[in-house]
């Protein structure tokens, strides 16, 4: 009877031993799994396109800028375009300065701000 | 002890060590199997979940990569597990054997994981830093990235010819850079000659012949003249440089043909893809002004003298004047202040005055005073800040005495003494403040009184408060002569002294009469909004003062203009022109016209020749003494300039004649009541005194062509005219018809408008200088290639600026792409300035250098008749990327 009793408690100990270390080792696993997570959400997430369409806007924008009252002509460009990036849910504006010479560009989203003031002489923004 | 007992304790020791033994078996089994499954577990889960944050920070430098704003800023925030199992990290960026990587480290440094960034992060980014600890709260990655504006160095040096031994003005600036800058001129031969900091650009140096210019500078023996270089170097606090040159004639002598110097620069010298950039093109007449440098002249000066030209008394003159300078002065008026305590309902009668006489407010003293004027009125009693009316009255068997002086008070002002007096009822019981300003060039003990009555039916006084004190007023004094040498007798005919009324109304202003020694008072004048200082026959060399003197507690600045008679003012013009501009080889000659024109004789030692001669002084004492009166003469003006260059044309064969005439009024004509006393040639008659515009135009005009058109030798006269004073009173557009210089692009516009002195002035110096040429038929040609674009917007244009004479024309046509740019010039005069800018942008991108414009070439004549042609230089832009583009992470 004694051995019986001796080897019952040996399997209790082993067993929560065994069962202390899986339960450990799951939560490793579950973090490994989540693995790979922030890359792809950041792959997702960066507003590179709605950038790059800020940058192209002020390119027309100047290419399209009337010989004369520019400043009207800033003034209207920049309300659209707070208009249109607001209805994105982010905030993007393009101020036209120095008669078309230069872009002042502002975005800012959750994850991302970005200002860039560009040189636009000769109608073209570089 | 029982058997039996003893095989329980015997079990139980047996238990006890068989469970110690267990124990420790597990315990070193856990152990080993925690090492084998846990941590070789957690090292892979590690090494996972840092390629993934390293990953993302990775594709978010990729993507500033891509977006990559040249002038601007990207922030981004990154995420990242605070702890990865119980394990915190760090995360940076390192450089390692030229490679950039992201890291990531355990805390304790078990764990490490490098990714590299590849060749693009090297590329792209200038530098690239930063760490952060896991367990910060938020993360991000910054991108910064800024166009560098570099220093720009303009060099200008005028004159850009001269003798040894002479100044010449160094004018740095159109030099530039966004933060502080310092510059240096250095000479030929490195040494320092000029410098200064941002805020001093132009100095004045004198520039002598040293022994290293023959070798260093581009020397010519046969004229002992060198072309030098002058270097600016222009340094900024950035550390950034840059640098221009000029060159400069120095000569020993005179005898240096003028010439055009040309000078091609761009402005910055380095830039970046996009950025505009200046291209200028300078061309200077560069040449001495002497008489080796130009033909001779034949100059009839026609001076207007109609008496519009003069003006007699003050009146007059409001109408008719010159303006010769202006003055500003900030006023301080010293404020005597009191406080006293008064109480409601008992009258209160102030008392300010003086026993001291006042001689600039005596009629005996002092000229010009109006009538009704007195001492009284340079007081101003104000209380609490507000100024008393001058409404009281209380006849002397009612008034208050003190000190055996009874203060009778008629409308305010005081009748026994100098001084002013305010009786008012408080209506509350509180402490008053009283300010006292006296308008007096001079110093006076200053009263103040102040009275108290027990009610309005009470005529027994209370002394409140005396208060006595020495009162020196504060004031201006502007000084001001007139210079001898160009006015009968030296005398002048006015000084008139203007000061609008938001200054005279808070001013009184007296004016020292030369003559009298006395001063004279500044009248208010409504007809021409202000005060008014007039004195007449002023004696030139000496000092007049204009003292004035606040009479308001506010008065704190003036300005105010000085006004000579407009005859006076052309007689100085005249003479400077005759002295200054034109050469003892000239001839000179004098027509003054005003009903009638008359010709002056200046050269009595010639029977052939009476009408001109190179005697300046000979014509500048007939100026001296032309007096004012009668009408506008046009016609007969110019018969007789026409008279006095055809005189003897052989005597003065080879000379340029050339008339030029001076007027303040509209021409006028013969009128039918003026009879017989008006001169005409022709039919020059009208119903009306001054004759409508067009009457006079066909009249006067031809009369002018056939000036032009009358030839002394080979030259055609050239016809120069002025328009004196206010534009209303003369007619523009018949001076500007009357006028023409012949020029090889043919007959063109010589007519300068002139209100004040120093414009009548500048006019008859730039007609001086018309006669000066460095270069005729001046043609500048310019190719802007396909890689360089000309910057067209309404507010930037290319820009042609001429500071002289020259006559030039700019324009541009598109070709192929190219664009053309022609600037032509007629002629250039010695020390005309004309500078092309073109503001241009670069099509290309990336490093490198841009070439501007191959190709360039201005042709022109020189003074010889000699065809020449100059290659432009080409210049070479440095092409650079945005710098400073930097990744940090935080």
């Amino acid at each position: 009877m004694a051995s019986v009793k001796e080897r019952g408690q040996v399997l209790i100990l082993f067993t929560l031993l065994i069962s202390t270390i899986i339960i450990s080792i799951s939560v490793l696993h579950a973090q490994n799994i989540l693995a790979g997570m922030e890359t792809s959400r950041t792959m997702m997430m960066f507003p590179k396109e709605e950038i790059r369409n800020l940058k192209d806007l002020a390119g027309i924008a100047v290419k399209k800028m009337p010989p004369a009252k520019w400043g009207e002509y800033s003034s209207d460009i920049y309300d659209q375009v707070r208009v249109l990036y607001s209805q994105k849910g982010v905030y993007g504006d393009l101020i036209i300065s120095e008669s078309g010479s230069k872009v002042i560009l502002n975005f800012i989203s959750g994850d991302v701000e970005y200002s860039e003031t560009m040189n636009c002489a000769g109608g073209e923004c570089k | 002890m029982r058997s039996g007992d003893n095989r329980g304790v015997s079990m139980m020791v047996e238990y006890l060590i068989l469970l110690g033994i267990l124990s420790v078996f597990v315990a070193v089994a856990a152990l080993s199997l925690e090492d084998t499954l846990r941590k070789s577990q957690v090292s892979k889960v590690v090494d996972n979940q840092f390629s993934d944050v390293a990953s993302q920070i990775s594709a978010q430098v990729v993507d500033m990569a891509t977006l990559y704003p040249s002038n601007g800023y990207l922030r981004a925030k990154v995420y990242m597990p605070s702890s990865i199992g119980d394990i915190k990290y760090i995360v940076g960026f390192e450089e390692r054997g030229g490679k950039r990587y992201i890291f990531i480290s355990s805390d304790r440094g078990e764990f490490r994981k490098y990714l590299s960034l590849g060749a693009f992060a090297n590329l792209k980014f200038e530098n690239i830093s930063g760490i952060t600890h896991s367990l910060k709260e938020k993360h991000e990655l910054l991108f910064t990235s800024a166009s560098i504006i570099y220093p720009t160095a303009v060099l200008k040096v005028r004159p850009s010819a001269i003798i040894s031994g002479s100044n010449v003005t160094i004018d740095v600036s159109e030099s530039y850079s966004p933060v502080d800058w310092w510059w240096v001129v250095k000479s030929w031969n490195g040494s320092e000659l000029a410098s200064g900091d941002m805020s001093v650009t132009k100095k004045e140096i004198g520039i002598y012949w040293s022994s290293d210019i023959e070798t260093l500078c581009k020397y010519n023996s046969s004229t002992e003249s060198a072309v030098c270089e002058l270097r600016l170097e222009v340094y900024d606090s950035r550390g950034f440089t840059a640098d221009d040159t000029e060159e400069i004639l120095i000569a020993k002598k005179v005898g240096v043909e003028p010439e055009l110097y040309i000078k091609k620069f761009a402005s910055p010298e380095t830039i970046q893809v996009g950025q505009p950039f200046e291209l200028h093109i300078r061309m200077v007449g560069r040449g001495f002004v002497v008489e080796e440098t130009r033909q001779n002249l034949s100059v009839v000066t026609v001076v207007d003298k109609s008496g519009s030209m003069h003006a007699g008394n003050v009146n007059e003159a409001h109408e008719e004047r010159t303006k010769f300078g202006e003055f500003m002065y900030s006023l301080n008026p010293n404020v005597v202040s009191v406080n006293v305590g008064v109480q409601k309902g008992k009258p209160v009668y102030i008392v300010v005055y003086t026993n001291q006489s006042m001689p600039f407010w005596s009629y005996s003293q002092t000229e010009n005073l109006p009538s009704g004027i007195s001492p009284d009125d340079a007081f101003t009693l104000y209380v609490n800040g507000q100024p008393a009316p001058k409404t009281t009255t209380r006849y002397s068997w009612r008034a208050p005495s003190y000190g055996g002086v009874n203060f009778e008070c008629v409308n305010g002002e005081l009748t026994q003494t100098n001084g002013i007096c305010y009786e008012t009822t408080p209506g509350t019981t509180e402490t008053w403040n009283l300010s006292v300003v006296v308008s007096n060039p001079e110093s006076i003990q200053l009263n103040i009184l102040v009275f108290e009555r027990e009610s309005s039916r009470n005529y027994n006084y209370r002394l409140l408060l005396s208060n006595q004190t020495q009162y020196n007023p504060n004031y201006a004094i502007h000084n001001f002569k007139f210079d001898p040498g160009y006015t009968s007798n030296d005398r002048y005919e006015f000084a008139y002294v203007f000061i609008p009324k938001n200054y005279g109304e808070k001013v009184n202003a007296w004016i020292k009469n030369l003559n009298t020694g006395r001063f004279s008072f500044c009248r208010d004048y409504t007809d021409v909004g202000g005060k008014v200082c007039f004195v007449q026959n002023v004696p030139a060399g000496q000092n007049v003062s204009v003292y004035i003197v606040p009479s308001k507690i506010d008065a704190s600045y003036v300005a105010g203009s000085l006004w000579m008679e407009k005859l006076d003012a052309a007689k100085i013009a005249a003479i400077k022109f005759i002295r200054e501009s034109l050469n003892e080889t000239d001839y000179k000659g004098l027509v003054d016209f005003s009903t009638c024109a008359n010709t002056y004789e200046v050269n009595s030692s010639s029977p052939y020749l009476r009408n001109l001669t190179t005697d300046s002084n000979a014509v500048v004492d007939k100026i001296k003494n032309i007096v004012a009166g009668g009408w506008t003469n046009y016609i007969e003006a110019l018969e007789h300039a026409k008279r006095v260059l055809t005189e003897n044309v052989t005597l003065i064969k080879g000379t340029k004649p050339l008339v030029i005439l001076l007027s303040d009024g509209m021409p006028t004509c013969r009128n039918v009541s003026s009879g017989s006393t008006y001169c005409s040639f022709g039919k020059y008659t009208c119903s009306d005194t001054a004759c409508n515009p067009d009457d006079c135009g066909g009249e006067v005009i031809p009369k002018a062509d056939e000036l032009k058109n009358t030839k002394i030798g080979d030259e055609y006269i050239d016809i120069c005219t002025i328009g004196f004073g206010e534009k209303s009173y003369y007619n523009e557009t018949i001076l500007r018809a009357v006028s023409g210089r012949h020029t090889s692009s043919g007959v063109v516009e010589c007519y300068y408008p002139a209100e004040t002195l120093d414009q009548l002035i500048d006019a008859f110096y730039s007609i001086g200088r018309i006669y000066k040429i460095a270069a005729t038929n001046v043609s500048l040609v310019d190719t802007i290639p396909v890689n360089l674009s000309l910057y067209l917007y309404p507010e930037v244009q290319p820009e042609l600026t001429v500071n002289g004479n020259a006559n030039c024309s700019l324009n541009w046509t598109f070709v192929n792409g190219s664009t053309l740019v022609n600037v032509n010039c007629s002629e250039i005069y010695i020390d005309d300035e004309i500078e092309l800018v073109l503001t241009l942008v670069t099509n290309e991108f990336g490093g490198g250098f841009v070439t501007v414009n191959e190709g360039g070439k201005i042709t022109f004549t020189d003074i010889n008749g000699q065809q020449r042609a100059i290659d432009l230089p080409m210049l070479r832009l440095e092409l650079k990327e945005a710098k400073g583009a930097e990744v940090k992470i935080s």
